[in-house]
């Protein structure tokens, strides 16, 4: 049972990730292949913070905050650059953000990691076991779908989608589209900070290789398969891609294998859907 | 009144000179219309008012005030909207949606509100989607509202993209095109919706090739000749002209 529950949580953590993917990749057309480092950036302030005896609520609004500014300063670029062209300026950001966490050691704890965060305690219960833990991860997945959804409903909603669609026309209506942008990166960037903070606190420990370059693709591989601009879609896609890894273990591989198929398997899913589905499960087409 | 003056406006792409010191006024509550060959450089007239592009001299007046500063945003919000040659429809948004986001008001446009004040949220969509609905009313739609735009015909496009901007709620409206390419039905249409936009104290600019129609939409004639006003009068005047008409149908055929 602690098994499933485990596989659920991360499932969750992944959902706002995927979230903060889709809200620029799906709703604004902002293809960014960096939200992991935001994550990462949300996880290390988090752990740092609560290792140094910060108070949980804090550290992970401290956590939010930071990750909702950078994510802004990281989507800036693409104000002025094609889409094609941010996904090369993202990917960048990401390298950045990696070396960063591999060598700001004294902060960071360097490629070995940061471990001994803090076990979660609340009114003297603590989420150290996944069933537990999947209370915070639920609320928090709650919290942050029911924010999407109130995005997506709202004229706001209406105006990203047509940002993504025709720039010029939206001008002409007399918005501003910088404005929304800075608006959606930084909810965006909170998202992942949530995703980063919920992280670090139910697996403990935090490395490099957490929030890589892979990582940020499986965020958007993610979007794809469950279903761009639906927030369906973005709880989908983390369910059924992590599910993969599970199925494989229950296959009798040898363990050194294992790494290498589920990622061929990730890939195939993504040219399978971009080829056939490109709406995804549950999306409407990117 | 006047309502536009366009001042000796100049404007050139590296070395083709669109607009070659462009001078002419738009009075108030009447249908101008912009006529010449092709590449005359009438869109660029729409882009320099609008400031989608920056002239390289000249002044452009909206209401009294010289507008040459302002951003393409603070236009639209004085009171100057324009369609596109290629409508630039959000195609992939339903019909009432491509008009409720053009509508004037910045209300529930930022993340802050949309989260954090739902029920106001709630009324002011309710609101604008009876606004966006009138409009689409207004230009004869209303029927296809919650069909995808992509799947619209040319004509109904068309329509929207006036619906749209006359959601801006701009008092100066700069129509590229809106008659080409269509059937002789929509082509009624949208000579008709012209006119009504005229009675409802709408200002005109309207780019228009076809000189029937220019007899019956126009009050007002500009001739433009390579990015140059070569004539501006009432529309027998200008049609009846045979040194334009020379140079017009010269150049066309
Ligand atoms: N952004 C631009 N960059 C370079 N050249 C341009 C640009 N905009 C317009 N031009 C050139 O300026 C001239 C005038 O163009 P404009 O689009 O204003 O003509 P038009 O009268 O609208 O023509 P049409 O009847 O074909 O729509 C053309 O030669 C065009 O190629
Ligand atoms: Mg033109």
């Amino acid at each position: 049972m602690n098994f499933f529950f485990s596989f659920l949580v991360l499932a969750e953590i992944f959902a706002v990730l995927a979230l903060s993917t889709n809200l620029l990749l799906g709703v604004v057309g902002i293809f960014s292949v960096a939200q992991a480092a935001i994550m990462g950036i949300g996880a290390y302030t988090f752990a740092g913070l609560a290792i140094a005896g910060i108070p949980m609520p804090i550290a992970l609004i401290a956590a939010i905050v930071l990750c909702g500014i950078i994510n802004v300063i990281a989507s800036l670029p693409s104000l002025r650059l094609a889409g094609d062209y941010f996904i090369i300026t993202s990917f960048g950001i990401q390298l950045v953000a990696t070396a960063v966490f591999i060598n700001w050691s004294d902060v960071t704890g360097g490629a070995t990691g940061l471990s001994g965060i803090p076990i979660v305690e609340i009114f003297g219960q603590k989420f150290v076991r996944a069933g537990p833990f999947l209370i915070l991860s639920s609320i928090a997945l709650g919290v942050v779908s029911l924010s999407f959804w109130l995005l997506m409903r709202a004229p706001y909603g209406r105006l990203l989608h047509a940002i993504r669609q025709d720039e010029i026309a939206v001008v002409a209506a007399g918005h501003r589209v910088l404005l929304a942008k800075v608006g959606v990166s930084a909810v965006s960037g909170m998202y992942a900070g949530v995703a980063g903070a919920l992280y670090a606190a139910y697996i403990a420990f935090i490395d490099p290789a957490s929030f890589d370059i892979h990582v940020s693709i499986l965020a958007v591989t993610m979007v794809v398969v469950g279903g761009a601009r639906t927030l369906a879609g973005s709880i989908l896609g983390p369910l059924l891609l992590l599910a993969i890894p599970q199925l494989l273990a229950l296959i009798d591989i040898p363990s050194t294998v294992v790494g290498p198929v589920r990622q061929l398997t990730y890939g195939a899913l993504l040219i399978a859907f971009m080829l056939w589905r490109p709406q995804g499960i549950a999306g409407k087409s990117l | 009144m006047a309502i536009l003056n366009v001042e000796n406006v100049s404007k050139s792409f590296g070395g083709i000179q669109a607009l070659d010191d462009c001078t002419f006024t738009v009075r108030a509550d009447e249908v101008t219309c912009v006529v010449g060959p092709n590449g005359a450089g009438k869109t660029s007239v729409f882009n320099v008012i609008t400031g989608f592009i920056k002239p390289d001299n000249g002044t452009i007046k909206f209401d009294g005030q010289i507008i040459d500063g302002l951003s393409r945003q603070s236009r639209v919000h004085l009171g100057i909207a324009r369609t596109f040659q290629n409508l630039r429809l959000f195609e992939e948004m339903s019909v009432l949606d491509n008009v409720l986001v053009c509508l004037k008001g910045r209300e529930a446009t930022n993340p802050a509100t949309a989260i954090f004040r739902p029920f106001y949220t709630s009324a002011v969509m309710k609101d604008k989607r009876e606004r966006a609905m009138a409009l689409l009313e207004e230009v004869g739609i209303a029927h296809k509202a919650n069909d995808e735009a992509s799947m619209m015909s040319y004509g109904q496009k068309k329509l929207l993209s006036i619906a749209r901007i006359l959601a801006t709620d701009a008092r100066l409206l700069l129509l590229d095109e809106p008659t080409s390419g269509l059937s002789a039905s929509a082509l009624d249409n949208m000579v008709a919706l012209i006119h009504r936009l005229r009675d409802l104290g709408k200002t005109l600019l309207v780019v228009e090739h076809n000189t029937r129609i220019v007899q019956r939409i126009a009050d007002e004639v500009l001739f433009l000749h390579r990015g140059t006003v070569l004539a501006q009068g009432r529309p027998d005047e200008i049609i009846n002209n045979k040194e334009l008409g020379r140079i017009y149908f010269g150049e066309v055929h």
